[in-house]
């Protein structure tokens, strides 16, 4: 379902030089499929959901990538929204003055109007809005404020995945949802994401911990060192790395 | 200013219908503010009146109620333009507010040069409301100056709309003095005209006094905005809290002039001024000067100002979820300009700034 | 450099007498008549055996200087200024024939090693050279500099020519330059502040004395720091100065300069003029120490410091970094700026201004952004106690084809004690909406909680309130060459001395 190859990717920052930072990722995640990738700090992995949803600050050079058979070259991120790829961001941005429901209704029907379906309608949204808002325990309260306004760091990231349940992609980036999150919270949206597994959905889950894993029990688990997949694995890859570190990919990828 | 300044025949007219004496010497020598009076930098007054035709208009004031007495006003801002307005105003309408009293005054200018003073009171304890609204038509220049007294506990709701007036020239200027324990909270809403200043002078007796000043604007091309407000902090433990947002089109501009001025005796002073601008395409134009004066030590006083164009980030992340660029700069620009009017209490007059300010921002993009 | 350690060690003794500088060195010296018309400018022009055209340029300068009104936007107050009582140019006699060190008469000398600044390369070099071996850290901790010493109204010394020479860059009294590069000085001087610019930009244009001249070629690094030293001596008499100072294509230049001035009941006039050219990569980096004499706790004396310094990023890519410690003088205006012309170019501004007794300050920086991705920073603190007053003053202005512009500008200011001021007023414009302008003021005064903090640690009052000003003004502080760093710290807390309690 999505299919990445070759890709490299460079950073041009307002200061300083252009950066190359992904430099030939490999990675095909078909549908109904769980990939995890983990790797040490700075290696590109934020980066690599970026460069997938279309950030401009970021520049591919070269490779490709294509999502349910379709090359996404030059697509705008709306665009790529549109076509069901959602990413739940490592640092959610902080929007004061538009309410998080407005927002997310707004959303919602965008990309019902660009896949040429019908609009939701009011009652209707906020219904599915209540459920899923029950399912992870937010609050009213928290739905009124504005996008991710004066939210605690897990917070935001339960924020996230409430998000993702309401637009129902079909492909879900997970960038550290887990960081941050309390113990409880951790189970509550390692749920709702289980919740979002279904036959036709692929997701790429960024993570630096085992925990959940233990959660999501990815099919497939990744090794991202210097802007490169450096080694593939099933579940077990995952605990060899809590117990060894990344010490020996990296010196790989030097 | 050295040389006296060539007067326009529409300077000279002005002059000619004051009475000899002090005030119309001033005009003679100096004419009317331009742009390199350090406090009309941005705001060429005289420019702007150049080449207006040369005779008077009228300016109709709507008021909700009347008046209750017209008397003369000696108490004006000393400034040119107040000046100007009280020495050709027959009469000062003065309104004293009750108690949960809403008073609104709309006022218009008509083409040509017209004038008008007028004084508010809001009496110790008496907490009431008051609305303005101006514009002026094409081709007229209307000069007003307010006097607002809040007595010792009041407390007022300020709202102030200026309505977009192509062609019309408006300077409203307003002194306001806040007694020990008052409070104003003011909100303007304004959209500019060929040349629209909006200049308010406030002295902040302290002692538990409050104030809040938000505004809002949005300038669509060939229109020009200034907002110019000066605090001055005379007693201790005054607290004073601004924040202006506005936004140029292509073409528009915005000018915010703020002053902090904290005098020896008001120590304890917390006072915060904020200004952002967004500029919403080439040719527009913002310009900003936050000023403190500070002559008290133990005071908090801060002012923040920045200006560019909508957040990038905001506008990725917005994207991610689906929404076009249009509209997601639309939506931030419209949360970005609604935050001091989402300060108002009265839901109805709140809600009816927003919608003011969203059928503009329909308008200019 | 052992000679800026001893300044440091002095300043630490100091007590009673907080300004060390301000003893007179007793030298015979030489004046123009008092007053100023154009047979002045005609004297100073042929003192300095000056070509055809500089004579020409300065008498233009002085006939519009006479046209021109003093300006009063300012927010400092002194008694009209008497251009006609004063003398325009004042140099120890036989100065402009002083071939080496060795014909520098000992008084100057001597003054010099009272005021720390090291003349005699030998004494520089101790412990710096001769050891091959030296390691680097070593060599990093004692830095050379070179320094051009100007005494009133010429310039006395400059040291490490030769070696400097080696690198092709050029370091030298104004004055000089003009004798053995005409054309460079003819091409830059006046290119980036014209004659015109302001009231003080004028007169100093009429009857500019001595001041530094700086050429860095193309591609090269200046092997060590560069520094001039301003000592106003004789009494009635103005120090007029004029740097310039130019980095060619991908060039790099660290310029340091100190300034002091005996004690005196009368006000002298500094009205100097910097210029500097970036071109294409070029990098300079300038920083100021001025420690002019400030005047009595009662505002008796002192010297009024109208600067004008502006730099010219021409090139692309280029930088120029201003920071500037201002302690001294009774009155200073001054706003090193920058014109931000050539695309991707970067100016910044650091600035820590204390003022104390009844100094006026009004300074701050502009930035004129006129080329795309053109960046600046603006990071002033102002310190005021005593009876004292002060401004910061600044424009950023961002022109409609600079898209890509930043501007980042932090002001905050403390006030020490009741009885001063602290001013903000900055002016900001914006007319592109590609760029971003951040701007943020905060007036505060000392934290009651911090200084007790530090005071139950057992410091003094004076201690603690160094030490918080210190911190406050350290971005600033980073910002200085290290020997700087030190120095103006321990200013810091000489000015602000009796000012608590
Ligand atoms: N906008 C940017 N400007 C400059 N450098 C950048 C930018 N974005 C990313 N980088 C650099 O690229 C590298 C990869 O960053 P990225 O955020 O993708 O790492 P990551 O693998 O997600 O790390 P972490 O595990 O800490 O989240 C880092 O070295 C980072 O500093
Ligand atoms: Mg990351």
């Amino acid at each position: 379902m999505l299919e990445i190859k070759n890709l490299h990717a460079r950073v041009n920052p307002e200061e300083g030089e252009a950066k190359a930072i992904l430099k030939g990722v490999d990675l095909t995640v078909p549908a109904g499929e769980v990939h995890a990738i983990m790797g040490p700090n700075g290696c590109g992995k934020s980066t690599l959901s970026y460069v997938l949803a279309g950030h401009e600050g970021y520049e591919v050079t070269d490779g490709s990538v294509s999502f349910l058979g379709e090359e996404m070259g030059e697509l705008e991120p709306e665009e790529r929204a549109a076509k069901g790829l959602f990413l739940s961001f490592q640092y959610p941005v902080e929007i004061p003055g538009v309410p998080t429901l407005t927002f997310l209704k707004e959303a919602a029907n965008a990309q019902l109007k660009a896949r040429g379906e019908g609009e939701i309608s009011a009652p209707e949204f906020m219904k599915f809005a209540r459920e899923n808002a029950a399912k992870l325990g937010i609050s009213s309260e928290m739905l009124k404020r504005p996008v991710n306004v004066g939210f605690s760091g897990g917070e935001k990231k339960r924020m996230e995945i409430f998000q993702a349940m309401m637009l129902s992609p079909k492909f879900l980036i997970l960038d550290e949802t887990d960081s941050g999150l309390d113990i409880d919270a951790l189970r509550v949206v390692a749920d709702g994401v289980n919740a979002l597994r279904s036959p036709e959905r692929g997701m790429l889950v960024i993570t630096h911990y085992q925990r959940l894993l233990e959660y999501l029990k990815p099919d497939v688990v990744h090794v991202m060192a210097d802007g490169r997949i450096v080694k593939t694995g099933g579940p077990e890859l995952a605990l060899e790395l809590e117990a060894e570190g990344y010490e020996k990919f990296t010196g790989a990828a030097a | 200013m050295g040389v006296a300044p060539q007067l326009s025949a529409f300077e000279a007219a002005l002059a000619a219908s004051l009475p000899a004496g002090e005030l119309r010497a001033a005009l003679e020598t100096a004419g009317l503010p331009h742009r390199r009076i350090e406090a009309w930098k941005w705001s060429d007054l005289r420019a702007a009146l150049a080449k207006a035709p040369a005779r008077a208009g009228m300016l109709s004031v709507n008021a909700s109620r009347k008046a209750d007495e017209i008397t003369t006003l000696d108490r004006q801002p000393d400034l040119l333009m107040p000046r100007l307005a009280a020495g050709l105003s027959e009469g000062c309408p003065v309104y004293a507010l009750k108690d949960g009293e809403s008073l609104s005054l709309d006022f218009e200018g008509s083409e040509g040069a017209s004038h008008h003073i007028a004084a508010v009171n809001v009496p110790a304890g008496v907490s009431a409301t008051l609305h303005e609204r101006y514009r002026v038509v094409a081709g007229g220049f209307a000069n007003i100056a307010l006097r607002i007294v809040l007595g010792e506990g009041a407390t007022l709701t300020r709202i102030v709309e200026q309505d977009a007036s192509p062609n019309g020239v408006l300077v409203v200027t307003t002194g306001i003095d806040l007694s020990p324990r008052a409070k104003l909270h003011q909100t303007t809403l304004g959209f500019g005209a060929k040349l629209a200043r909006l200049e308010t002078h406030i002295t902040h007796a302290g002692e538990g006094a409050q104030l809040v000043l938000g505004g809002s604007y949005l300038v669509a091309s060939g229109l020009h905005l200034d907002q110019t407000g000066i605090v001055r902090h005379t007693g201790t433990n005054g607290a004073t809290r601004e924040l202006f947002k506005g936004a140029a089109a292509k073409g528009g501009r915005g000018v915010f002039q703020g002053k902090i001025h904290v005098e020896q005796a008001a120590q304890k002073t917390d006072a915060q001024m904020n200004h952002r601008g967004l500029l919403l395409g080439d040719g527009a134009e913002i310009y900003a000067k936050p000023e403190l004066e500070i002559y008290a030590d133990d005071v908090v006083c801060a002012h923040g100002n920045a200006l560019g164009a909508v957040d990038d980030e905001a506008l990725f992340y917005m994207r991610q979820r689906g929404l076009s660029e249009a509209r997601a700069r639309a939506v931030l620009t419209r949360s970005f300009l609604a935050e001091p009017l989402d300060a108002i209490e009265d839901e109805t007059v709140r809600e009816a700034l927003l919608a003011r300010l969203d059928a503009a921002l329909e308008a200019v993009s | 450099m052992p000679a800026v350690k001893e300044t440091i060690e002095d300043v630490r003794r100091l007590e009673a007498d907080k300004y060390k500088y301000g003893f007179t060195t007793e030298i015979e010296q030489e004046f123009a008549p008092k007053g100023l018309n154009e047979d002045i400018v005609r004297f100073i022009s042929e003192k300095k055996g000056e070509p055809q055209w500089m004579l020409d340029w300065r008498l233009d300068a002085y006939r519009r200087w006479v046209e021109m009104e003093e300006p009063t936007w300012a927010n400092v107050h002194h008694p009209k200024i008497d251009y006609q009582d004063a003398y325009y140019y004042a140099a120890p006699k036989n100065a402009a024939k002083y071939k080496s060190l060795d014909e520098v008469p000992a008084e100057l000398l001597e003054t010099y090693k009272k005021l720390g600044i090291p003349l005699r390369e030998a004494e520089v070099l101790l412990g710096v050279e001769g050891a091959e071996d030296r390691t680097a850290a070593e060599a990093r901790e004692a830095p050379k500099v070179a320094v051009d010493a100007v005494f009133d109204s010429v310039s006395v010394a400059t040291t490490f020519k030769k070696e400097l020479e080696k690198a092709g860059v050029i370091f030298m009294p104004i004055s000089e330059a003009l004798q053995e590069y005409p054309d460079l000085v003819r091409q830059y001087l006046g290119s980036v502040v014209p004659v015109t610019d302001n009231y003080f930009a004028t007169l100093n244009s009429a009857v500019f004395s001595d001041g530094s001249f700086v050429y860095v070629p193309p591609g090269v690094r200046c092997p060590m720091e560069l520094s001039t030293y301003f000592r106003m001596n004789a009494q009635g008499t103005g120090q007029f100065e004029r740097t310039l100072i130019i980095a060619d294509k991908g060039a790099y230049v660290s310029y340091l300069e100190g300034c002091t001035a005996p004690m005196r009941d009368e006000n002298q006039l500094h009205a100097a003029v910097v210029e500097l050219v970036a071109l294409d990569d070029a990098e300079i980096k300038y920083s100021t120490v001025q420690n002019w004499w400030p005047g009595d706790a009662e505002g008796k004396g002192g010297v009024y410091n109208f600067v004008t310094k502006r730099a010219d990023c021409r090139g692309r890519n280029s930088k120029v970094s201003w920071t500037q410690v201002e302690t001294g003088s009774a009155i200073t205006w001054k706003y090193p700026s920058c014109v931000l012309r050539g695309d991707n170019s970067q100016g910044e501004f650091y600035s820590i201004a204390v003022t104390n007794g009844r100094q006026q300050a009004d300074t701050g920086t502009k930035m004129i952004h006129l080329g795309r991705n053109t960046k600046s920073r603006i990071i002033a603190k102002g310190i005021s106690a005593g009876r004292s007053d002060q401004t910061y003053r600044g424009l950023v202005s961002v022109h409609a084809k600079a898209e890509g512009a930043r501007n980042f500008t932090q002001c905050d200011s403390l006030l020490i004690g009741d009885q001063c001021g602290a001013h903000t007023v900055p002016y900001i414009e914006a007319k592109t909406p590609k760029a971003t302008l951040e701007h943020e003021a905060t007036t505060s005064k000392l934290s009651d909680d911090q200084l007790f903090y530090a005071r139950s640690r057992g410091l003094d009052e004076e201690t603690a309130v160094a030490l918080l000003v210190n911190g406050f003004c350290r971005e600033v502080l980073q910002e200085l060459p290290m020997e700087f760093a030190v120095e103006a710290q321990a200013l810091l807390k000489v000015s602000l001395e009796g000012s608590v309690g």
